[in-house]
């Protein structure tokens, strides 16, 4: 009888340390895997930002071409040119202004 | 054997041990030596493998005129550069760039032989050159971003604005004057840099360090009217060169500044050097009859005279001593107003004779001939003007109609804007504000007084003399406008040769003057220099006057008084019906 008692005691303190090594194990290698997925992500996202930002410069330095455009296309030389030479338009004398009030 | 072992188990173990602890200590040595004495190094060493440091300098600031338009704007632009100690063959590098770039390929390889570690081959090529040389695939050939300068409104205010060199270091005008203001500051940042040497993350800052805005008092389309207008003038009179500058009386404020023969600044070295100063504040000039302004100015203010002060003017001839002074026409009695209005030279030395040379001088001084308008603008000349006591006869002569003495043509309109303003000399400005980046104002320029000149009185009957010589039978008729009362004056002085002496043939004809009268809204002046086909100011310069006023009145909204409420009713009736 004190046989039959002893075997299953014995069993489970056998398992119980093996779980708590297996359990801590296992949280060991997620940490790890968790630890790499970061640093993954993290270059990762070093890659976006800086592909974000070469964007962001790009839009900008498109952006002021585009400032650069729109001032020498509303330039009063070019304007005065159209304007006389395309639409035959004349400098308005003074009995032909109407002032709004 | 096992009495063996257990003999000498412990001094094998304590043997072992002890070369153990021996080379654990060394090791801990070694690593504390490392971590405390060495770590700076070692740390910088590891850093060097994955951090690549940038130097660059912040953007030039842009140049904005009155309305915030662009006059001046930095953009980027890619240079193309040599790193000659990794190029295996000079030679053949230096025909394919030479090809590509449009260069001597000699002078390249000379350059690309030479044992410099980095050389520019071409500084800010145009992007189909950039294409092109990528193509090429050369080894030991970059490319580099840098900004560049572009001034989108070309030849538009050209010598007022300057320009910049290849660094980006301001050498003319605005550029230069404010070129502290306008520059970038140098930062340094570090890109992180993976094994395969691509930069994945950056340090930089999101500071700017781009320079200062300039917000100028120049308007566009002012100037633009300026420079069409003075240009016809200049053609159509076969002229050298001609000056404008139209200037708001009451605040000091430039609102066009213009000379032609203009330059563009974006390609400022494929013109002639003497095109690139601002000649209106650089240069000096005899102003001719213009200056009987003063003279009469001086004549009401210290002389005891008005308007209708008459002087006697020996018929077109009169001796001083060894010279003879002339009147284009002869005349007898005139006016103050007369002496003005027709322009005589003999009136004009008589008003003199009468006021005394102390006065002139003292009026011709609070007027602010012979000193720098103070103008925010590089290499002003002051004029000369010598002291009264030193006069002879024929100087006090001279100088009543504005010969033997010098002047700015701003100097000269900033002295005829002070009648306009009421006898108050204001200063010229031609910058209002710099602004940062985010484009709050940093620094604001407002109108300031620099002295009363003459008194409101004296100016009230200067500007009714001054209508005067653009009524039907003044010398500045051409100037007369539709709608509005003109105040002016012409000149046509007569330039000197190399050995002092005047030049037979060679003037500068000139009209200065405000409009319109009662509420002066704009002065000008327009001088053009050598003209060949005629050479008086009234026939030159008024009709270019004329012109930029009207134009410049009518973009102004400024409203023409003699037209009465009914055409204008009929006129809108007739606009709404056709």
């Amino acid at each position: 009888m004190r046989n039959t008692k002893k075997t299953p005691r014995s069993k489970k303190t056998g398992l119980k340390p093996a779980a708590i090594w297996s359990i801590i194990a296992i949280v060991f290698i997620a940490e790890l895997f968790l630890y790499t997925w970061c640093r993954v992500q993290c270059v990762k996202t070093g890659y976006e930002i800086t592909k974000e930002t070469d964007k962001k410069l790009k839009l900008i330095s498109l952006q002021n071409n585009l400032k650069v455009e729109i001032a020498h296309l509303k330039s009063p030389q070019r304007i005065a040119r159209i304007a006389t030479m395309q639409l035959g338009l004349i400098i308005p004398t003074p009995e032909k202004m109407i002032i709004i009030p | 054997m096992k009495a063996v072992e257990t003999k000498y188990i412990k001094f094998r173990i304590t043997i072992v041990g002890f070369v153990f602890t021996a080379f654990l200590s060394a090791i801990g040595a070694k690593a504390g030596y490392l971590q405390i004495y060495q770590s700076s190094w070692l740390a910088k060493k590891a850093s060097a493998q994955y951090e690549r440091p940038f130097k660059e300098l912040g953007k030039r600031g842009t140049i904005y005129d009155a309305n915030l338009r662009e006059m001046a704007v930095s953009i980027n632009a890619t240079s193309i550069a040599a790193y000659p100690r990794k190029i295996q063959d000079p030679a053949a590098t230096a025909k394919k760039l030479a090809n590509s770039l449009n260069m001597d390929s000699g002078i390249l390889q000379g350059r690309l032989l030479a044992k410099k570690p980095f050389i520019w081959v071409k500084r800010q090529a145009t992007p189909k050159e950039i294409s092109a040389v990528k193509s090429l695939n050369l080894e030991g050939v970059g490319f580099l971003s840098e900004t560049s300068r572009f001034y989108p409104q070309k030849t538009l205010a050209a010598q007022t604005i300057g320009f910049t060199g290849m660094d980006g270091n301001g050498l003319e005008g605005i550029e230069f004057y404010y070129d502290n203001q306008l520059k970038g500051s140098d930062f340094e940042y570090v890109v992180l840099k993976d094994a395969l040497g691509q930069g994945f993350d950056s340090e930089k800052t999101t500071t700017d360090y781009s320079g200062k805005n300039i917000v100028l008092t120049i308007d566009q389309n002012i100037q633009y009217i300026t420079e069409k207008a003075l240009k016809e003038a200049v053609d159509e009179n076969y002229a050298k060169s001609g000056i404008a500058v139209v200037m708001s009386p009451r605040t000091g404020a430039i609102l066009s500044m213009a000379q032609y023969p203009s330059l563009n600044p974006n390609s400022y070295e494929k013109f002639d050097r003497h095109l690139w100063r601002n000649r209106v504040i650089t240069d000096p000039f005899e102003p001719g009859s213009t200056m009987k302004i003063f003279t009469a100015a001086a004549a009401i203010e210290h002389g005891n005279c008005s308007e209708n002060t008459i002087f006697f003017c020996e018929n077109g001839e009169y001796r001083i001593g060894k010279h003879t002074i002339h009147d284009t026409h002869p005349y007898g009695w005139l006016t103050l107003k007369e002496v003005v209005k027709l322009s005589s030279n003999i009136g004009a030395f008589k008003v003199v004779n009468k006021t005394g040379p102390e006065y002139l001088y003292k009026t011709l001084k609070d007027f602010g001939f012979g000193e720098k308008t103070g103008i925010n603008c590089p290499g002003e000349t002051s004029g000369t003007i010598a002291s009264y006591k030193n006069w002879r006869a024929i100087d006090v002569g001279a100088i009543s109609f504005g010969q033997g003495m010098s002047a700015s043509p701003l100097q000269l309109l900033s002295a005829v804007s002070a009648i306009a303003n009421d006898g108050i000399l204001m200063k010229p400005y031609i910058v209002q504000a710099i602004m940062d980046q985010k484009g709050f104002t940093v620094t604001r320029f407002d109108p300031l007084q620099v002295r009363q000149a003459v008194s409101s009185a004296t100016a009230g009957k200067m500007k009714d003399i001054l209508m005067s010589v653009t009524e039907k039978d003044g010398t500045g008729f051409n100037a007369a406008l539709e709608g509005y009362t003109v105040c002016g004056k012409t000149g046509t002085a007569q330039k000197t040769d190399e050995t002092g002496r005047y030049a037979k043939g060679k003037y500068i004809s000139s009209f200065v003057g405000f409009t319109p009268a009662d509420n002066p809204e704009i002065a000008i002046l327009v001088m053009v220099d050598e003209p060949t086909k005629n050479h008086y100011g009234g026939i030159v310069s008024a009709p270019a006057f004329k012109k930029i006023a009207q134009e410049t009145l009518t973009y102004m909204n400024v409203q023409p008084k003699n037209r009465d409420a009914g055409k204008l009713r009929v006129s809108r009736e007739r606009e709404l019906l056709g």
